[in-house]
């Protein structure tokens, strides 16, 4: 909903609610989180005028400095969450700069949240975003990027700094009984594909598709879940055809745990220094991973 | 109805129902009869067998006792059920239920034929009758001439009076052999877990716990609670130290969560079912160290605090020995 110098407005499953600082914080401080993003003047869309998106960034900024303000004073011996702030600015990229840099100088904080991607903006304005704002940040404190789901996105994003990412993927895939399949290691899952799926891309796997209706072997061969060391892709397609929420129990479990998997080996990596040498591998293997198929 | 989907061949190729679920129980296949009772607009009963249309599709499929058998073979299931002819204990019409008595009998003789795997899965047979005396007494003594691994109870728990309901019960418990299971199909609530387990029944099957979980009902032992209800809001009791659940989250949050979450749904099937089999486990106990009779007393105090135990419930029970004060 609309917003004010004072409040943002939510939609609830109540009805309308607005929010100002000061119920903010109070809300937080009940709900103890571990971490909270700070209260910002989010408008979810790319193309906003120059004024609208100053004044996100203006209120943002103010929000943030009041809120820490707050809650410096009310600190008690349960301790409050810890707080990340949002960097708004749209696609204009000297407003990007200025929040950043003005959220950088707030004592208190302890991360960010690169806020407002993938709301209509190009892949080129993206990169820009993320490299320009990264360059405002404290190098020791972590950065998240909203919405970057897809894992050579993930990668790219990875390269230009971030350290966190925020992600429906899963369930995404999940809703549509989906499972997702691309490899994550070298020489280490090695997928038992399905002759008739030949051609096609396998970094996810349909279980709608009929031709999982006799395959009893699991989703994802070497994937260590409970879905995959315990359930066959039969199993699951059946669930799905009998409307059982079982399926995405079972497709959810396994698309969460790969995606985690994912990161630990993107941790690896970074860690054994050869990131950069995993990111070309992956980017390699993702989506071609059919055509060395279609050669056995 | 695994019959349709997948299609009890398909269940067969994958090496059974055991293998495509991954379960090592036990499992029972019912005949794909019940369907009669609960959606008669789309059942034609005739002698050949039942004529069904899928409520998936539209598509007509004729469900005779060799179809039944040739399914639940495939399936692979540890007990099947014989397909019955099943007219609902609430009706009126006599006619209905004399033809569903004679009918169910010469259909079991059909299934015993048409059955290929009587070594390794049960076929049960299903006593009928309604809630009459002389037609159940028939059902009985015909039944049993058949020699079957196990007796199922059918026809009842439709809502029909509980008076006449425990008598059938009852009835059939004396008659049917000391030595073999016997399966009350569609029961129950824990008081009548308790009362038909008193006359006789070794088995039950029933809904109740996972769907009042959906509704966002819990059964303890201090009763039913009703999560949804606005006095359980910010209640930090837990729910119910008996059961995993019940140990693990407050009735205020799953006040919240009751019926509108899919996890509230899911962890208040988890405690009912939980729930239900402890209590199945200690019945079970106090039949083998012999103090069953206290074991009903002690439910009965638990469940009526004030005393006032159902008519019906203070009868049956008399009838197995316990005397309820």
């Amino acid at each position: 909903g609309p917003a004010n110098d004072n409040c943002i407005t939510l939609e609830t499953s109540v009805g309308r609610k607005q929010l100002s600082c000061d119920s903010f914080l109070q809300s937080i401080l009940e709900i103890s989180p571990d971490v909270s993003v700070l209260m910002s003047d989010h408008v979810h869309q790319a193309k906003l005028s120059k004024s609208r998106t100053r004044k996100s960034v203006t209120r943002t900024v103010e929000w943030a400095r009041k809120i820490l303000k707050d809650a410096k004073e009310k600190e008690d011996t349960k301790g409050t969450p810890m707080f990340f702030a949002a960097v708004e600015g749209g696609t204009i990229l000297a407003q990007r700069k200025y929040c950043a840099t003005a959220l950088s100088k707030i004592e208190g904080l302890s991360g960010f949240v690169i806020a407002g991607l993938s709301t209509g903006e190009t892949l080129y304005q993206r990169k820009e975003i993320i490299t320009e704002v990264v360059a405002c940040l404290p190098e020791d404190k972590p950065v998240v990027a909203s919405t970057i789901t897809n894992p050579l996105e993930i990668l790219e994003a990875v390269s230009m700094g971030i350290d966190l990412f925020e992600s429906g993927y899963p369930w995404r895939l999940t809703d549509q009984g989906l499972a997702s399949c691309f490899e994550v290691r070298k020489g280490f899952d090695k997928q038992q594909f399905h002759p008739q799926l030949r051609g096609r891309s396998l970094s996810k796997m349909n279980l709608w598709d009929p031709c999982y209706k006799l395959d009893d072997k699991p989703v994802l061969h070497g994937c260590k879940c409970y879905t995959c060391t315990t359930h066959s892709r039969a199993y699951i397609h059946h669930l799905l055809n009998t409307h059982e929420m079982l399926a995405q129990v079972l497709l959810q479990l396994h698309n969460v745990f790969h995606f985690q998997s994912f990161f630990k080996n993107i941790r690896m990596s970074i860690k054994s220094n050869d990131f950069n040498d995993y990111r070309k591998w992956f980017e390699e293997r993702y989506e071609r991973v059919h055509l060395e198929n279609a050669n056995e | 109805h695994l019959g349709n989907r997948p299609g009890g061949d398909i269940v067969e190729k994958l090496g059974g129902i055991h293998k495509l679920m991954n379960w090592g129980g036990n499992l029972l296949t019912d005949s794909g009869g019940f369907q009669m009772v609960s959606l008669l607009k789309l059942a034609q009963i005739t002698e050949k067998g039942v004529l069904f249309q899928s409520p998936v599709n539209g598509s007509s499929m004729l469900l005779t006792p060799e179809k039944s058998m040739e399914i639940q073979n495939q399936i692979g299931a540890d007990i099947m059920m014989a397909l019955d002819d099943v007219c609902p204990s609430t009706s009126d019409d006599e006619a209905r239920f004399i033809e569903a008595a004679h009918r169910t009998l010469r259909w079991i003789d059909r299934c015993v034929e048409a059955h290929k795997n009587p070594q390794r899965q049960n076929l049960y047979g299903i006593v009928q009758g309604g809630l009459d005396a002389k037609l159940r007494d028939f059902s009985l003594k015909e039944m049993i001439k058949r020699d079957l691994p196990g007796y199922a109870i059918g026809g009842l728990a439709g809502g029909e009076d509980k008076e006449l309901f425990w008598r059938v019960v009852k009835m059939c418990c004396d008659y049917l052999p000391k030595d073999k299971p016997r399966y009350l199909m569609g029961v129950g609530y824990t008081l009548d877990l308790v009362v038909c387990s008193a006359l006789g029944c070794d088995q039950f099957d029933c809904v109740y716990p996972a769907r009042t979980a959906r509704f966002g009902t819990a059964i303890t032992r201090q009763g039913l609670i009703k999560l949804r209800k606005q006095k359980y809001k910010g209640d930090k009791t837990l729910l119910d130290p008996t059961t995993s659940v019940g140990r693990k989250y407050t009735r205020g949050y799953l006040h919240e969560i009751a019926s509108k979450e899919a996890t509230g749904c899911q962890l208040l099937t988890m405690h009912n079912i939980e729930f239900l089999q402890n209590f199945m486990k200690e019945l079970r106990g106090s039949i083998r160290q012999g103090n069953f009779p206290e074991f009903v007393k002690e439910f009965m105090r638990k469940e009526y605090p004030s005393g006032e135990y159902p008519n019906w419930a203070v009868d049956a029970l008399l009838t197995a020995g316990i005397r309820l004060k």
